[in-house]
């Protein structure tokens, strides 16, 4: 299945260079579907993978630009797979977004985990604003330390998450 | 189940809201299957995982119905009341099922 969705988007690698290179990670294929949509209208080349061991097998030759990791997933957790990805020397410059659920629910300091922001999951129409201002954020070089609260946990209302 | 206005409450075209609700609701079925079994075989933590993946899923397309009974099923695994979360997450996946037929 990871293999699949990599030759399904391969296409899109050919594209042009100064397109930015995003990887997502989440073993939900309709939040892959939708940040796939979301990022190709904004003309970036996006890869997908739907596990952690995935993530790392399209990382040994792909570098991205950016790579949004899901906090909650099977096999290798999203904490686990930051560290490991931010351990790697060709990814020290990699800008790294938590998307994550449990924001809501229980503390999480990614910058602890090598992340440079996290965005909490809620509603896809606040999703987009978020996930679209952090690739402004980028563009615009502005420094990590702004960004250190969790994006968008206004969304989801305590009274909406129960664990 | 007005498909168009859950789209434009979340900004969306309608088609590519709909491509979104058919994956949730293939991942959706596979998965209450999974949680059923995982709490059959009384493996709280993963029934709840699962309840936990759904809910946010639900909340991302707004589809709140669908939300708060993830979310009983959720507490239910939590609390280790597992024959209850079997009963609610069967009636969740009559209702998924349900809506699948208007989708297709």
């Amino acid at each position: 299945m990871p293999l699949q969705v990599l030759s399904r988007n391969m296409g899109i690698l050919k594209g042009n260079d100064d397109m930015k290179k995003i990887l997502v990670v989440d073993n939900h294929p309709m939040m892959l579907k939708f940040m796939s949509n979301l990022l190709e209208k904004k003309r970036c080349q996006v890869l997908t993978a739907s596990d952690g061991l995935s993530a790392l097998e399209i990382l040994k030759t792909y570098t991205p630009d950016v790579i949004f990791i899901d906090f909650v997933m099977p096999n290798i957790s999203g904490d686990k797979l930051c560290r490991t990805i931010r351990s790697m020397p060709q990814m020290k410059n990699v800008y790294l977004v938590i998307l994550s659920a449990i924001a809501a629910e229980k503390t999480v300091d990614f910058t602890e985990l090598g992340a440079n922001a996290c965005i909490a999951k809620g509603p896809f129409n606040k999703m987009s604003e978020h996930v679209l201002d952090v690739l402004d954020r980028l563009d615009q070089k502005v420094p990590n330390d702004v960004a250190k609260k969790i994006i968008g946990l206004e969304d989801v209302h305590p009274r909406e998450i129960t664990k | 189940m007005n498909f168009k206005e859950l789209s434009e409450n979340l900004s969306m075209e309608e088609d590519e809201y709909m491509e979104l609700i058919e994956l949730f609701i293939e991942t959706g079925i596979s998965d209450l299957k999974k949680l059923q079994t995982a709490a059959e075989e009384a493996n709280a933590k993963k029934a709840a995982d699962i309840a936990h993946s759904f809910k946010g899923a639900a909340l991302n397309l707004g589809l709140m119905e669908f939300f708060e009974i993830a979310k009983q099923i959720e507490r239910t695994a939590w609390n280790g009341q597992l024959e209850r979360t079997v009963q609610v997450a069967l009636a969740l996946k009559e209702k998924l099922s349900a809506i699948a037929g208007f989708v297709s």
